[in-house]
């Protein structure tokens, strides 16, 4: 990096800092659909295709057809049995720093955690754990981030440095 | 329209050249002081409350007014004549209401609570002077193409290096 580039006045700083909050907020509305949209019409996690699913889940996804979403058939894996825990996901931005989460509310209906009740978020832990990772970015949805992010920040500067 | 500003007085006129570059750097004087903490009279703000604290994923010392970001990034110069310039907001009630939330200490309630007022639009006289001082000397160089591309990707690969995917069930669940 220049000297010149190392001497960034406070002023450009502030500067970056608002458009990385703006980049920022765009990356919280984006993210989510990336990733739900990945999962459900893909059928990918992060790291490739998602594991297939059981005998016995199909079965029961089988006798359950009549409430399966409609995205989805009893022997796709994709995440979608009701679609309430990928249409939960939600993003919102801290300042500069992106939260992408699943929903904390109880699930409703059947094929939905039975009378536990889980939430979304609950349900998300237990599908990570259980080698169906799917609310990160892989490596090619973080590169057209990182650049959609870049083009926010970039078009900020160019109007604010004159 | 609805609309909240302050006047920033020069000490001296300002010609009509320098006066946006001026009138921007005091603008994001305000808005880095607010970012590092600092009302408008440079005092530390108000603690945030523990709860408030915990949502945000901060201390409650680290109060930047910073959440969505809406309030620091809609602030703008309004107006600027020979002698002064005018900052604040022009347009979204609510958010003048936010930030007049922020400035009485109110957030929604009829009275101020009483601490919790957090006056960051304004600044010193003082720093007035030492900003248009050091900016009319100041030798800004300009940025190249390259160079605003540059900040911009590593400025990306910091929120991106930064992102929570919280898939932690919290402990009151």
């Amino acid at each position: 990096m220049s000297n010149k580039l190392k001497d960034l006045s406070n002023r450009l700083k502030v500067k970056i800092k608002l458009a990385q909050v703006k980049a920022a907020r765009a990356l919280a509305e984006t993210i989510p659909e990336v990733i739900r949209i990945r999962t459900q019409q893909e059928g990918d996690g992060v790291n490739g295709q998602l594991k297939a699913l059981e005998s016995s889940t199909k079965k029961y996804r089988k006798r359950y057809k009549a409430n399966l979403s409609s995205d989805t058939d009893p022997d796709r894996s994709n995440l979608t049995a009701t679609g309430q825990l990928l249409n939960s996901i939600k993003g919102k931005n801290i300042g500069s720093k992106v939260v992408i989460e699943p929903g904390k509310s109880k699930r409703k209906g059947e094929l939905s955690g039975g009378k536990s009740r889980l939430t979304n978020k609950e349900v998300n832990k237990y599908v990570d754990e259980n080698g169906r990772e799917f609310l990160r970015l892989n490596k090619q949805e973080t590169e057209e981030a990182t650049n959609l992010a870049k083009d926010i920040i970039a078009e900020e500067l160019r109007s604010v440095i004159k | 329209m609805a609309k909240l500003s302050i006047k920033i007085p020069f000490s001296q006129p300002i010609k009509p050249k320098e006066r946006a570059k001026i009138a921007d750097a005091l603008l994001t004087h305000i808005v880095g002081r607010t970012m590092a903490g600092l009302d408008r009279d440079n005092n530390k703000f108000a603690k945030y409350t523990k709860e408030y604290a915990k949502e945000k994923g901060v201390g409650t010392g680290d109060v930047d007014l910073l959440l969505s970001g809406e309030m620091l990034s809609e602030l703008k110069v309004l107006s600027t004549s020979p002698k002064s310039i005018e900052i604040g907001y022009s347009g979204s009630k609510a958010l003048i209401g936010k930030v007049e939330g922020n400035i009485l200490g109110t957030y929604g309630q009829p009275e101020p609570i009483p601490g919790k007022a957090r006056d960051f639009l304004g600044i010193l006289p003082d720093d007035v002077q030492v900003i248009i001082d050091s900016y009319l000397q100041e030798d800004v160089a300009d940025l190249t193409a390259d160079e605003i591309d540059q900040l911009a990707r590593d400025a990306a690969r910091e929120i991106l290096g930064d992102i929570n995917f919280d898939t932690e069930i919290d402990s009151e669940q």
